[in-house]
């Protein structure tokens, strides 16, 4: 949190910075076109300095009164109220003020400053600064607020996502292990290769939680791991087929994401039949540059499964639409559905990936 | 010890059977593949103790529970399964983590080994004349809903039907198990049971105080506070059974 004192220092400074500035840039403007008219003195000069100076204090102290009164809590009609009487009521010091400091360097023209047209247009002309003024500290604070909320915004999706994202399912990896244990007897280069495949799954698991996506290839191979695991656990009970169009791997899928579906499979279907069953990819793109994924599976459902309820358990299915939604809003989609009698499709639709979706830090 | 490995994966039995030929106390008499092929071993091969498996298609492990009318001593193999466990818990009923661990299994046997030995020795004592009745000694599987138990009946003091339901009165707990009434009085031996009425079989071992009632019937009032009336037509068969 050491960035936050700063910030704010970083801010006030900018404060000051653009008050300089703004205020330095009048000065000078003034005394560039007083100039081109009819020359200036040095009187005259020093004269407009302090006019600019005064200026800057009067703002800073409407930047106090906006401050000390918490004018940006203030409703609009409210705000306008008070704003238009505290402007008003400045420019009127300030008029006086301009007197006060002709006076002082001797500069004041009692015949034509006193005249009532001038004073009103020396009035009007206080008045747009500070409105412009006003207007200014408020947009740049609307900004910087806006800018926050967005940034807020963003952390909190984040945050979100991370705790959407599906994790390797404890019971299938000790389960894997256990059939690895029996394999090294029976079949000792079967059982090697499924030890690289339950490291190669765990790897996976640890890194992807760095990405909100990944190439599709990744995340096939992964898939790919998986089920030849569950193919030593399940034997001659799954088979398993893959139909992947070329078009496919030119995009790239939230991590883990194509992995719960197939596991949903596996676990309400393949193993839920004592004969068995097949599970089917099928990755093909749409006709609008977005990516098709198919998981059919043996079963039937009963009842469509709950994909709004925020268990503790965390419903996979109900993860796998939340994030979705987060990573590309309503531009992706969800279905899952029975296919006749003997089979359940499981169906996502994905956008290519945009670069803005990437974590930029 | 006679045993049967209950497990959908055959890789999973082939692991446990190899762990269990090790140890000199265990028989592998059978395995089996789900809970209807389970449910055949059991009647026929009557193994002391079954190894089974939470997880399996169609029927978990705890259905093969519920559907055995005698369960042999049971020990859970389960490969991560926080819930099922949780359930548990209350009875301390026995469990393997999968992968096993060898000392793990050793000493569920062990442990196995000295309750079965414990309970020989009453039931020698108590001269078991019809074994094929539930005795004080059994212990019966009760679910309802994410709870299990597994209770001994002398701890069970009242059955009551609710509808096709019976309410198994033990504890603090009073969970229902889908049977009926009449079922459940046959396969109960008779010493220590007793039909009170329609409604209610009790456990004579928890009768605390008799009082005679209305038209020649009888309120028992159960350790706990429980009272169940019984029919007059039970209450002729009650005394004559409780005189001497």
């Amino acid at each position: 949190m050491s960035s936050l004192p700063l910030k704010l220092m970083n801010k006030e400074r900018l404060y000051w910075f653009l008050q300089l500035l703004g205020w330095g840039g009048f000065a000078f403007v003034i005394i560039f076109l007083a100039s081109l008219s009819s020359g200036v003195s040095a009187v005259q000069v020093l004269a407009f300095i302090v006019l600019a100076i005064f200026n800057l204090i009067s703002t800073h102290f409407l930047r106090y009164l906006i401050k000390a009164f918490n004018w940006f809590t203030l409703g609009i009609p409210r705000l306008l109220f008070q704003s238009l009487l505290a402007i008003l009521a400045l420019s009127f010091v300030n008029v006086v003020a301009q007197v006060l400091i002709n006076i002082v360097f001797g500069t004041l023209n009692p015949v034509e400053d006193f005249r009532v047209l001038v004073i009103l247009a020396n009035l009007f002309q206080a008045f747009l600064f500070y409105v412009m003024w006003f207007l200014l500290y408020f947009l740049f604070h609307f900004l910087d607020n806006y800018n926050t909320s967005l940034k807020y915004e963003a952390k909190i999706n984040e945050i979100r996502l991370n705790h959407l994202k599906s994790q390797l399912n404890p019971h299938f990896i000790f389960n894997a292990l256990n059939s690895v244990r029996a394999l090294v007897d029976e079949d000792p280069v079967k059982a090697k290769s499924a030890i690289t495949r339950i490291s190669n799954m765990l790897r996976f698991s640890l890194m992807m939680d760095k990405k909100q996506t990944i190439d599709f290839e990744e995340e096939l191979n992964i898939v790919k791991d998986y089920l030849e695991l569950e193919s030593i656990r399940f034997e001659e009970r799954l088979d398993v087929d893959y139909l992947i169009e070329d078009e496919s791997y030119s995009y790239k899928i939230p991590p883990m994401m194509l992995q719960t579906i197939v596991e949903n499979a596996i676990k309400h279907g393949i193993s839920n039949l004592v004969k068995g069953g097949i599970i089917e990819i099928k990755c093909r793109e749409g006709l609008d540059d977005d990516l098709y994924i198919q998981v059919k599976n043996s079963g039937h459902l009963d009842q469509a499964p709950s994909l709004k309820s925020k268990g503790d358990e965390g419903n996979g299915l109900s993860n796998t639409v939340q994030r979705l939604k987060l990573i590309y809003g309503d531009r992706a989609s969800f279905r899952i559905f029975n296919s006749g009698n003997q089979f359940v499709i499981t169906e996502i639709k994905i956008p290519k990936q945009r670069a803005n979706l990437e974590r930029t830090n | 010890m006679r045993a049967i490995v209950i497990d959908d994966e055959r890789l999973a039995r082939k692991e446990l059977i190899t762990l269990l030929n090790q140890l000199e106390s265990v028989e592998v008499v059978g395995e089996a593949v789900n809970v209807d092929d389970a449910k055949d071993k059991i009647e026929q091969l009557n193994p002391d103790v079954i190894f089974l498996d939470i997880q399996m298609p169609e029927k978990t492990g705890f259905d093969l529970l519920e559907e055995l009318d005698n369960v042999p001593h049971v020990i859970f193999t389960t490969a991560y399964d926080e819930y099922a466990l949780k359930a548990f818990q209350v009875n301390a009923l026995d469990y393997l983590l999968k992968p096993i661990e060898p000392k793990r299994l050793e000493e569920a046997i062990t442990k196995l080994q000295n309750k079965i030995d414990g309970t020989q020795k009453t039931e020698t004592e108590s001269s078991n004349f019809n074994s094929k009745k539930l005795n004080l000694d059994d212990q019966v599987f009760v679910k309802d809903g994410d709870r299990c138990w597994f209770v001994k009946l002398s701890n069970v003091r009242l059955f009551e039907s609710d509808g096709n339901y019976i309410k198994v009165y033990f504890d603090n707990f009073k969970p229902m198990i889908h049977k009926s009434l009449n079922a459940l009085d046959e396969r109960l031996d008779e010493k220590s049971f007793f039909r009170a009425s329609r409604k209610h079989i009790i456990n004579l071992g928890w009768v605390e105080g008799i009082e005679p009632w209305f038209n020649g019937g009888l309120v028992v009032t159960l350790r706990g506070g429980d009272k169940i009336e019984v029919s007059r037509r039970q209450a002729a068969r009650f005394k004559e059974m409780m005189s001497l």
